[in-house]
């Protein structure tokens, strides 16, 4: 599979996202004033031309070389959807056979399974091979939303400032009791996700839940030092754009929204400038 | 019609039958014309007759849904629930001032059918003037799972709906293409019922302009 390059004008519009929300104005008299905070989404849209898809293979498994059946997976331009499901060995066809405009492959449902995409070539037929499914923790294990403050769940920690509009997305997740923020690593194996995010060379990477959750503003995020990053080294935080709206992010593929550095006791990894605007997959990376 | 295509339009024009069901009606915008108002919901008398079929120049069958007319006004539960079918939009004389229908499918799962419909709002106050209907269809929700009156409800609301969206938990629209095609689009001839364009997934830079050109300025 040849993965689609980094988009130079992903690169260019990555710091917008970082410059999306105010929450002050100076008044007339020159003094600061609180104003409504109002975030506006950056929006992605670029025009692209189709690419013809026959087939996409994959063989969805559980990391463990074990496949994952009855798993949904999708392939998914910005205009067309084309649904399909893991057999019982994992393995998984879906045959669009026709042209899409920024095509990916989508699997896991977003519910017990983290949702992730593949940008996919311009083949008309792509293997994949093995990608991974990540299990989400329980619903039960979930944290729910604060007003404000820290909400963590595995190694993700998210700070809402006193304010935040944390809007969901209700379409998707219709339970109360789906609203609870979970997170899972992403493994940087060899599966085709961590050949994506190797791509971009991201070193950590997260899944998460419930996607398309909005933070207005930007969600802070902190992250254990895993890797052992020495004190003080800078970051860059990505996310990668699921929904084809592509308000907050591009479609398929990632867009920086923040930057952070290790803390001095060297045991984490923050957020100083930007933040998160939506929930979405996450990936770092070091300056 | 290809054949599989008659045994399909057999199948949808079965579905008829859900004539028994109740009917009351609203209003979409103010453009509405009282005769559609005064709708008989699953009434299919005078609808063209067939053979039906589900391709461009074939004759759409009949169908009845459960849904909201008007989802701009009232409430979106249950008790709200409308019965409306195709022959509703039916205007062989004009009288009714519809010239198109675009009849339009979409479910949770499917981000092209979501994104589509964040525009159509807008597509139908510049185009319901000259005489367009937007009919839309939720078919199933987040998990593939056919789509339930809070799906519909939590649907119009997000999307803020001002046309016709209508429940398809059997998808009977399925006649016309696969699910996993979603969206589908068919533009559809009020005066005859007869399908002149079919499209599959969100191609708005060519449906757009046909409906534009295909309307009375």
């Amino acid at each position: 599979m040849r993965l689609i390059p980094l988009s130079l004008a992903c690169a260019a519009l990555g710091l917008l996202p970082l410059l999306g929300c105010s929450s002050s104005k100076r008044s007339d008299d020159g003094k600061s004033t609180t104003a409504p905070l109002a975030c506006s989404a950056p929006g992605y849209a670029v025009d692209a031309a189709p690419v013809k898809i026959d087939e996409v293979d994959a063989i969805v498994n559980d990391g463990h070389a074990v496949g994952l059946a009855e798993l949904p997976v999708q392939v998914c331009g910005i205009d067309q959807c084309f649904n399909g499901t893991s057999g019982k060995d994992g393995k998984t066809v879906v045959a669009p056979h026709t042209a899409l405009t920024r095509p990916a492959f989508k699997y896991g449902d977003g519910f017990e399974y983290a949702e992730l995409a593949v940008p996919l070539g311009v083949d008309a037929t792509q293997d994949l091979g093995p990608v991974q499914a990540l299990q989400l923790p329980d619903f039960a294990d979930g944290a729910p939303f604060p007003k404000s403050g820290a909400v963590t769940n595995g190694e993700v920690t998210l700070t809402l400032a006193k304010g935040t509009d944390v809007e969901h997305d209700r379409l998707t997740y219709e339970d109360d009791a789906d609203l609870v923020f979970r997170s899972t690593a992403i493994p940087l194996g060899t599966s085709a996700e961590a050949l994506a995010l190797t791509h971009f060379n991201f070193e950590l990477g997260y899944a998460v839940a419930p996607l398309g959750t909005t933070f207005c503003p930007a969600a802070q995020v902190s992250l254990p030092n895993s890797q052992h990053w020495r004190s003080g080294t800078e970051v860059e935080v990505f996310i990668q754009g699921l929904d084809v709206a592509e308000e907050w992010a591009p479609y398929g593929t990632w867009v920086k929204v923040a930057e952070g550095s290790v803390s001095a006791d060297g045991a984490s990894i923050n957020t100083s400038s930007g933040g998160i605007p939506i929930l979405s997959s996450i990936a770092v990376r070091r300056k | 019609m290809a054949g599989a295509g008659r045994r399909i339009a057999l199948r949808l024009t079965g579905l008829g039958l859900c004539a028994a069901l109740v009917s009351a009606c609203g209003s979409n915008t103010p453009t509405i014309p009282p005769e559609l108002l005064a709708s008989s919901g699953c009434d299919s008398a005078n609808y063209p007759d067939g053979p039906y079929g589900t391709e461009e120049g074939d004759t759409v069958a009949n169908v009845c849904f459960k849904g909201f007319r008007d989802p701009s006004k009232g409430s979106h539960d249950e008790s709200a629930l409308q019965n409306i079918a195709f022959s509703d939009y039916y205007d062989p004389t004009g009288s009714k001032g519809i010239g198109l229908i675009l009849i339009d499918t979409c479910a949770v799962w499917c981000s092209a059918c979501r994104t589509e419909h964040e525009g159509l709002p807008t597509r139908n106050n510049q185009y319901a003037p000259r005489g367009l209907r937007i009919v839309g269809t939720l078919f199933q929700d987040a998990k593939r799972d056919p789509a339930s009156v809070q799906d519909l409800a939590t649907w119009v609301e997000t999307f803020k709906s001002n046309f016709a969206m209508l429940l398809d938990p059997d998808y009977q629209l399925g006649a016309y293409a696969p699910a996993d095609t979603a969206p589908l689009n068919l533009v559809v001839n009020a005066h005859t019922m007869k399908i002149e364009k079919k499209l599959l997934g969100d191609q708005e830079s060519i449906l757009w302009p046909y409906i534009d050109d295909s309307l009375p300025k």
